[in-house]
């Protein structure tokens, strides 16, 4: 008995070590990394721009956060994605805008935010905000409508009354939030100041985003809890957890190979990936345990379309790749049912009006950021210096490819049985010896599996011809000569790509926008152009030291009403806090 | 050894048995999270060592190699991104790295187009040389496009060292193939460099009188540090030091190599 207890004993131990182990290698602090998701409002009119703020967070007091890509989407209530954004982050989180398209129904939606280790967890731990859309046609309304006849005891009370029940500006025991106005009460086009204290340990530091906009803007009842979801464990049910990497520097692309016959993963896969290029480039990954793959994508390789090719395992099993959706796990959401204000119709029509005056006169109010940073774009060249340039337009005009190497090209051999092209090239370190096995071609840099393609090709269609006829290596790859061709106009790649292939849409980083707000001379101030703008003033990233105080200044424009400063930050601890002020504009 | 105390373990510690049971299970279960959290850290270069598979022949008596031994490295790609290489070595006759591939064997003249430089161990001592692209370096020593560099010694002053061999007039015979072979004599031809704060290269051989002509022009004080600081070079790690005291003397004093 005692000898049982004490296998078992040791086997539990084996498991502990197991599980810290996993805990350890697969998801270390830094590692489980959380966002807050804010807007600068939560109702919007669809051909507008949502600017939003990711504060980065995690459950070590920020610190060692390395996630630097986060994925933003637009969803509908079902599911469905409307618009879907790979951001950049920093240290501290990102920020940018989402222009809603003009077409989006009236209705709520979801924006939500995660990175891609947050989705090991799932989707209720991604951060998400709930918002209104309204089309700027639609005059009926009728979501609203049905909300504003629920019960009455489902009515929410009016915001800014909440707002300005919202007196305590103590955030945590030893920070304190003030924020001070040069008035209570500004006229048309006129500047306001104001004023953030921040009284806290001179050890501390503030993240801070700020807005001003009007009141009725916000709707604290469709986003009751903005704080960011509970930091999760990463599940270590099955090995599902670990197939997405970290995104520590550049975005990833991610897939898995399996057999087409019983879906079974397949390791050890060579996995090719190559973009239309005026280079010959190559880049490849093998398939590990349970059949995943990743690719790093670079600056060279964003903003490209992808083509994926895959190696045959030599037998007798087909090969299927499928491509990782990091927009597909975002899931459904509840829409919000109660009651509302029957203010809100009404602010909601005359916001649909604004959008139209802002459409009408062309006023836009956002930028993209010039990013200060140069991006080094490193391609991923299978060779420095071909060995052979070849120019056909220097030679007579040639018909097909098999005339063009007969020739001009003495290095190639080309020939055709039992309905096969076959290509041999000449070895150049020898004198007369042919590789005795084909040479690799490329097509604007892309692989080629049908020869049929290229043998059409006359003089006039080719701008180059590379040759690497010495026996060369890359990486583990090994190619008995390279042949590639550059055509002179773009190219149906379709054709002549090697069999099965997965052509994946560009990756690219969403630029970050900035509000843009007109500047306040007297110049602008008498101008006849409308200053429709319900943002007044929109600062996605601020940083505060402990002890200092930071000046901001803005101008309203000519809509009335009260309007509210929104000042929403995370300390460097990880404490959320959220301050505001309502002030109003008189015309 | 390992099966001695396994043994022992067994019969003498009560757990034995689990031991022999758990240990594989262990291994089971921490391998895949082992491998996923390697692979992750690769995830952020594209890395892949280019270049030409050759067969080395013999043409010359001698090695036109840095070190007949391959030794372990890192090659440094135009990217930055590092690859850890098991067997490279320098061939200063061609001026190119070969890298031994693992998995056949294959001599690989790697491109050097695609690459910044290596990192070598030294086979005999327990050092690591840094050879670079010369036409990378901020301020290129040599007056070539495309040859490696070795940095001796960085700072104000650096020193620089083309390891270059040579074939000579003199011949040797070589015995291959069950033949004899007349061939020419390889010999080192190692040519030294030093960079100074002002942006200007002096060819120097290591010794005592080239290093302080070096600083000929330069007035009587600084002369006269340089002499004591040259006293005594007399080799190639003399000069070395030299350099390193010549930068601790220009961070002491920039105003003397005004």
């Amino acid at each position: 008995m005692s000898r049982m207890f004490q296998t078992i004993s040791f086997l539990a131990l084996i498991y502990l070590i197991h599980v810290m182990a996993l805990g350890a290698l697969a998801s270390p602090a830094s590692e489980r990394e959380n966002i807050l998701l804010h807007t600068d409002r939560d109702v919007y009119v669809a051909g507008e721009d949502v600017f939003f703020r990711i504060f980065q967070t995690n459950e070590n007091k920020r610190e060692g956060l390395s996630a630097r890509i986060a994925y933003i989407l637009l969803q509908t209530p079902e599911g469905e994605m409307v618009e879907g954004y790979l951001v950049s982050l920093d240290e501290t989180g990102g920020y940018g805008s989402i222009y809603l398209p003009d077409t989006l129904s009236s209705g709520f939606y979801a924006l939500r935010a995660y990175t891609r280790n947050m989705l090991n967890r799932g989707a209720e731990h991604m951060a998400q905000k709930h918002l209104f859309i309204s089309n700027r046609f639609d005059d009926q309304l009728d979501v609203l409508m049905e909300l504003e006849e629920q019960p009455s005891e489902a009515i929410k009370a009016p915001y800014v009354d909440s707002l300005l029940s919202a007196s305590d500006n103590r955030i945590s025991p030893e920070v304190e939030l003030s924020i001070n106005m040069d008035s209570r009460m500004y006229g048309r086009r006129e500047q306001a100041n104001f004023e953030l204290e921040l009284t806290m340990p001179e050890s501390q530091v503030a993240d801070v985003t700020l807005a001003v906009v009007p009141a009725l803007s916000l709707w604290p009842f469709l986003n009751p809890d903005e704080q960011p979801g509970v930091i999760a464990e990463i599940s270590t049910n099955g090995l599902n957890a670990l197939q997405i990497a970290e995104e520590t520097v550049y975005p990833l692309l991610t897939g898995r190979v399996t057999d087409k016959r019983d879906h079974a993963p397949v390791e050890g896969v060579r996995v090719l990936l190559n973009t239309l290029d005026s280079l010959t480039t190559l880049t490849y990954t093998k398939s590990g345990e349970n059949g995943y793959f990743s690719f790093a994508i670079d600056p060279f390789l964003q903003d490209k379309t992808i083509y994926l090719t895959w190696e045959n395992p030599g037998d007798d099993r087909s090969l299927d790749l499928s491509i990782t959706d990091v927009f597909e796990a975002a899931g459904t959401f509840e829409a919000y049912r109660g009651g509302i204000h029957p203010s809100i119709p009404l602010y909601v029509r005359e916001s649909q009006d604004v959008l139209k005056v802002q459409k009408a006169y062309g006023s836009v109010y956002t930028q993209t950021e010039v990013q200060d940073t140069v991006l080094q774009i490193n391609p991923h060249l299978l060779y420095s210096q071909p060995i052979r340039i070849i120019d056909p337009s220097r030679y007579v005009p040639l018909d097909d490819f098999q005339e063009i190497a007969r020739e001009i090209i003495p290095w190639l051999r080309i020939r055709r049985a039992r309905g096969e092209w076959t290509m041999q090239m000449h070895n150049e370190r020898t004198a007369y010896t042919f590789f005795s096995t084909p040479p690799a071609i490329f097509i604007n840099g892309l692989p080629v599996g049908n020869k049929d393609t290229l043998m059409g090709f006359t003089s006039e269609m080719i701008q180059h011809i590379e040759l690497q006829n010495i026996p060369w290596r890359y990486g583990d790859m090994s190619f008995t000569g390279i042949l590639s061709i550059f055509t002179r106009h773009n190219l149906d790649p379709d054709p002549f790509l090697p069999r099965p292939y997965v052509m994946v849409d560009p990756i690219r980083l969403h630029p970050p926008g900035r509000h843009f707000v007109p500047v306040a001379d007297d110049e602008n101030r008498q101008a006849n152009t409308p200053d429709f703008r319900q943002l007044l003033f929109w600062e996605p990233s601020v940083i505060i030291d402990g002890g200092q105080k930071s000046s901001f200044s803005f101008h309203t424009g000519d809509l009335g009403g009260t309007y509210v400063i929104v000042v929403k930050g995370m300390l460097k601890t990880g404490e959320v806090f959220y301050q505001s002020k309502v002030f109003d504009v008189v015309l | 050894m390992w099966y001695y105390k396994f043994r022992s373990l067994r019969t003498n510690v009560g757990i034995g048995k689990s031991v022999i049971f758990a240990l594989p299970l262990f291994l089971l279960f921490i391998k895949p999270v082992m491998s996923q959290a390697v692979s992750n850290s690769e995830y952020h270069h594209h890395r892949a060592l280019a270049g030409e598979i050759i067969s080395p022949v013999i043409r010359y008596a001698g090695s036109p190699y840095l070190f007949e031994q391959w030794s372990s490295g890192e090659v440094i790609l135009r990217s930055g991104a590092v690859i850890q290489v098991e067997r490279i070595r320098y061939d200063g006759l061609s001026d190119v790295l070969l890298w031994l591939t693992p998995d056949d064997n294959s001599h690989v003249a790697v491109d050097k187009g695609l690459i910044q430089g290596f990192h070598m161990r030294h086979p005999q001592r327990d050092d690591v040389l840094f050879f670079y692209m010369n036409d990378l370096l901020e301020e290129p020593p040599l007056d070539c496009e495309q040859c490696f560099v070795q940095l001796l010694e960085t700072g104000s002053f650096s020193l620089y060292a083309r390891r270059s061999i040579r074939a000579t007039s003199r011949t040797e015979n070589v015995v291959f193939g069950g033949e004899s072979h007349q061939m020419r004599l390889l010999a080192n031809d190692f040519t030294f460099y030093l960079s100074t704060p002002d942006g200007n290269t002096f060819r120097i051989r290591p010794d005592r009188r080239s290093f302080t002509r070096v600083f000929s022009d330069y007035p009587r004080e600084t002369r006269q540090a340089v002499r004591r600081i040259g006293r005594q070079v007399g080799g190639e790690s003399d000069l070395v030091h030299a350099v390193r005291d010549l930068n601790a003397l220009y961070a002491s004093d920039p105003a003397l190599f005004d």
